[in-house]
C-alpha cells in the first residue's frame, strides 16, 4: 500500500496580532492512500480547509505548523520548516471552491490551460492535444477552450477547474468544497466525475466538504474533525453507518433524509474556540455521553481498523 | 483561423459596436471627436498660412487685423493679422495632444500605483493612499503656477501640472478595483503558492483592473480639455502665441466687443470638442454601469 499523504502529529496555527499561535489543527495523524478518494468532514471552522492548503501547498505565511506532513515519500512539512518545492503544482493540485473567482476572467480558457502547460516544456500544438483529450474525459468540447469564464455555467467551470488541476499531471488533488456552491443534480454529477477522474488517471482526491451524504456516497475513506482533531477515521460506509465516535453520530442524526419520518437533532452549544489547547476532549462540553473522565483523558483506539478518539466510543450502542 | 488579439482590444471593440447600435448620444459622440481627430491629423498638410498658425506675425499686420470671417481667411484674422482659421486648426492637434499626454501618463501612473497599494497593503498601501489623497487635493492651475515661473511657459507645464492632479483619479479607481480582483482565487493562490509578486501583479491583477479603469479615463477626455483650456486661458501654460484654443480666446478677451470672433470660434471648438467627448463618455457609463442608468431616457 503505497501513501500519498502523511501526516505525523501535525499541528498548524496561525498568528494572532499579538503573536499568539491560534492553533487550528491539532495532533493530526492521517494516512490517505494512493488513488482513493478520501473525505474530511466536520463544522464549519473545524480546520478541514487548513489541513486540506497543508497538502496542496497554499498555506499562508503567517501560518504556523509542528509535526510533519509527507507526500509520496517528500517530508513537506517538518515542524517550522515548509518546503513544497517540486511538490506544489507537480504532485499536489488544488481546486478551489468557488471556480467563478478562480478563473481569470479576461483570459481564454485555453490561455489558462496553456499557463499550466508549458510548464511541463509542450509546444503549443501538444499543449492543444492535452487540453483537448483533459476536458474529452470531463464532457467538454474542444470549443471550451476559445470561451471566456464569464461565458460558461457553474457546472462547466466547476470542471474546466478540475480539468486545469489534471493538467498539472499532480498525483494528489485537493478540493475543498467543490459542490457547496452547485444544485443537488449538479452535486451528484460532480461526485461522478470525481471518482471518473480517479478511475481515468489513477489520482488521489482528498474531497473537503461538509456536506456528509456526499462523503458517505463518493468517497472511500472518510475522516471526521473536530476542534481540528480527526475524531474518526475508517471506510466512509461505516463510519456513517455505524459511527464510533459521539460527534460522528450526531453529526449524520442531524442529516435530514427525504421521506424518511425522522426527529432531526441539533448539536447543542458551539465548537470551542480555535487555539485552545487543553488536556482532555474538546467535545466534552457538547457531548450527550459524556463522563468525568473525558475532561482529563482522551485516548485513540482502532476498532474494526477504524480511528476513534474517544476512550468510551459507541461500540455497544451501534454495532449491537 | 481564428484571428488572435489581445482580450483588452476584444472587450473595447465589442463594448464600442454595442454602445454604437444602442445609443444615438454616442453617435453623435463619436462622429464630431472624429471629425476633430481627423481635422487634428490633416491640419500640418491643409493649414492655409503654416507660419501665422504657429504664431509669427505677417509683415501687412496693419492692413489684415481684426478682418471679420471671409473667404480669403474663413475664421477671419485676429488682432495681430493672424488668419484664425490656421490658427484654430493647429490647435485642434493641440488639443487633442493634451488630451492624450495627460490622460495616458495619468493612466499609467495612476494604475501602477493604484494596484500596487491594493496588493502590497501595509505600509506601501497606508502611504500611496495618503498620497493619492494629497495630489487629489491639489488644483493643476496650483501647480501650473510654480512650475510655469520655474521653467518657462510650454507643452510641459501643463502636462506635468495636470497629470500630477489627475493621475490621483485613477490611482483611486484603480486601487478600489484592484482590492477586490486582489481577494479573488486566482490571485491568492498564485501569491500564497510563492510566485513572485510582480508576476502576480502583471498577469492578473493589471489585467483585470485596467478595462473599467480605461473606460473610466475615456470618459474624462472632455474634462481634460476644459481644464487645460482654462489653464491655458489663464496664461498659466502655453506661451501667448501658441496656435491653442485657450490661448487663442485668450488673445481675443481684450477685443471681445470689437472682434468678438477671435474668442468665440475657438470657445466654439472647446465646447463641440468637450461636449462630443462628454456624450462618448455619458454613453459608455450609462451602458457599462447598469445601476446609473436612468430611468427615463433623454431623446438622444
Amino acid at each position: 500500500m503505497v501513501l500519498a499523504v502523511e501526516s505525523k502529529g501535525l499541528s498548524i496555527g496561525y498568528l494572532d496580532e499579538e503573536d499568539r499561535v491560534l492553533w487550528v489543527v491539532k495532533n493530526v495523524d492521517m494516512q490517505v492512500r494512493e488513488g482513493e478518494i478520501y473525505c474530511l468532514v466536520g463544522e464549519s471552522g473545524c480546520g478541514k480547509t487548513t489541513l486540506g492548503s497543508s497538502i496542496a501547498g497554499v498555506l499562508p505565511p503567517y501560518s504556523v505548523t509542528r509535526g510533519e506532513l509527507i507526500i509520496y515519500g517528500r517530508r513537506v512539512i517538518k515542524d517550522d520548516l515548509r518546503s513544497y518545492e517540486g511538490v506544489r503544482g507537480k504532485l499536489t493540485s488544488y481546486i478551489p471552491q468557488n471556480p467563478g473567482s478562480s478563473l481569470s476572467p479576461y483570459m481564454r480558457i485555453w490561455d489558462q490551460f496553456w499557463r499550466v502547460l508549458r510548464e511541463q516544456g509542450l509546444n503549443e500544438k501538444t499543449a492543444k492535444e492535452r487540453a483537448t483529450a483533459i476536458l474529452k474525459t470531463l464532457s467538454l468540447g474542444q470549443g471550451v477552450l476559445e470561451h471566456y469564464p464569464h461565458e460558461l455555467s457553474g457546472g462547466m467551470l466547476q470542471r474546466v477547474a478540475i480539468g486545469l488541476s489534471l493538467a498539472t499531471g499532480a498525483k494528489v488533488l485537493v478540493a475543498d468544497e467543490p459542490t457547496s456552491s452547485v444544485d443537488a443534480h449538479l452535486k451528484l454529477q460532480l461526485m461522478r466525475l470525481f471518482k471518473d477522474v480517479r478511475d481515468n488517471y489513477g489520482v488521489t482526491i482528498v474531497l473537503i466538504t461538509h456536506d456528509i451524504l456526499l462523503a458517505g456516497k463518493a468517497c472511500d475513506r472518510v475522516a471526521v474533525m473536530y476542534a481540528g482533531e480527526i475524531v474518526e477515521e475508517g471506510d466512509s460506509i461505516s463510519v456513517l453507518t455505524r459511527p464510533l465516535h459521539p460527534y460522528t453520530k450526531l453529526l449524520v442524526d442531524v442529516v435530514p433524509l427525504l421521506g424518511f419520518k425522522k426527529t432531526l437533532a441539533s448539536i447543542p452549544g458551539e465548537p470551542p474556540k480555535p487555539g485552545l489547547l487543553r488536556e482532555g476532549c474538546y467535545f466534552y462540553e457538547r457531548c450527550p455521553f459524556r463522563d468525568e473522565v473525558c475532561l482529563n483523558h482522551v485516548e485513540t483506539q482502532v476498532i474494526d481498523g477504524r480511528r476513534v478518539k474517544c476512550w468510551k466510543p459507541l461500540v455497544d450502542k451501534t454495532t449491537s | 483561423m481564428r484571428i488572435r488579439v489581445p482580450t483588452l482590444m476584444i472587450s473595447v471593440v465589442s463594448t464600442v459596436r454595442r454602445v454604437w447600435k444602442r445609443r444615438m448620444r454616442f453617435r453623435i459622440g463619436l462622429i464630431i471627436v472624429s471629425a476633430i481627430t481627423l481635422l487634428a491629423v490633416l491640419s500640418p498638410f491643409i493649414v492655409p498660412y503654416p507660419s501665422e498658425g504657429w504664431g509669427l506675425i505677417p509683415l501687412n499686420e496693419t492692413n489684415v487685423s481684426g478682418q471679420p470671417p471671409s473667404l480669403a481667411h474663413l475664421f477671419g484674422t485676429d488682432d495681430k493679422g493672424r488668419d484664425l482659421f490656421s490658427r484654430v486648426l493647429l490647435g485642434s492637434s493641440t488639443a487633442l495632444l493634451q488630451i492624450v499626454l495627460v490622460v495616458g501618463v495619468s493612466l499609467v501612473i495612476g494604475l501602477t500605483l493604484g494596484v500596487l497599494a491594493a496588493y502590497y497593503k501595509g505600509l506601501v498601501e497606508y502611504s500611496l493612499n495618503y498620497l493619492i489623497e494629497v495630489f487629489l487635493a491639489l488644483p493643476a492651475i496650483l501647480i501650473a503656477i510654480p512650475l510655469k515661473m520655474a521653467f518657462g511657459p510650454g507643452l510641459h507645464v501643463i502636462i506635468a501640472s495636470m497629470v500630477l492632479t489627475w493621475w490621483a483619479w485613477y490611482g483611486r479607481v484603480a486601487s478600489v478595483y484592484a482590492r477586490s480582483v486582489c481577494e479573488m482565487d486566482y490571485v491568492t493562490i498564485p501569491k500564497l503558492s510563492g510566485l513572485p509578486g510582480y508576476k502576480i501583479v502583471v498577469r492578473h491583477v493589471l489585467r483585470n483592473v485596467s478595462p473599467p479603469v480605461i473606460v473610466q479615463a475615456v470618459t474624462d477626455f472632455g474634462s481634460v480639455l476644459l481644464e487645460a483650456s482654462a489653464i491655458n486661458f489663464l496664461g498659466f501654460g502655453l506661451p501667448p502665441d501658441y496656435p491653442d484654443w485657450g490661448v487663442i480666446a485668450q488673445n481675443g478677451l481684450y477685443y471681445i466687443t470689437k472682434m468678438p470672433w477671435i474668442s468665440l470660434i475657438p470657445g466654439f471648438f472647446i465646447m463641440v470638442t468637450a461636449l462630443g467627448f462628454s456624450m462618448i463618455g455619458d454613453a459608455l457609463r450609462d451602458e457599462l454601469d447598469p445601476k446609473l442608468r436612468r430611468r427615463w431616457r433623454l431623446w438622444f
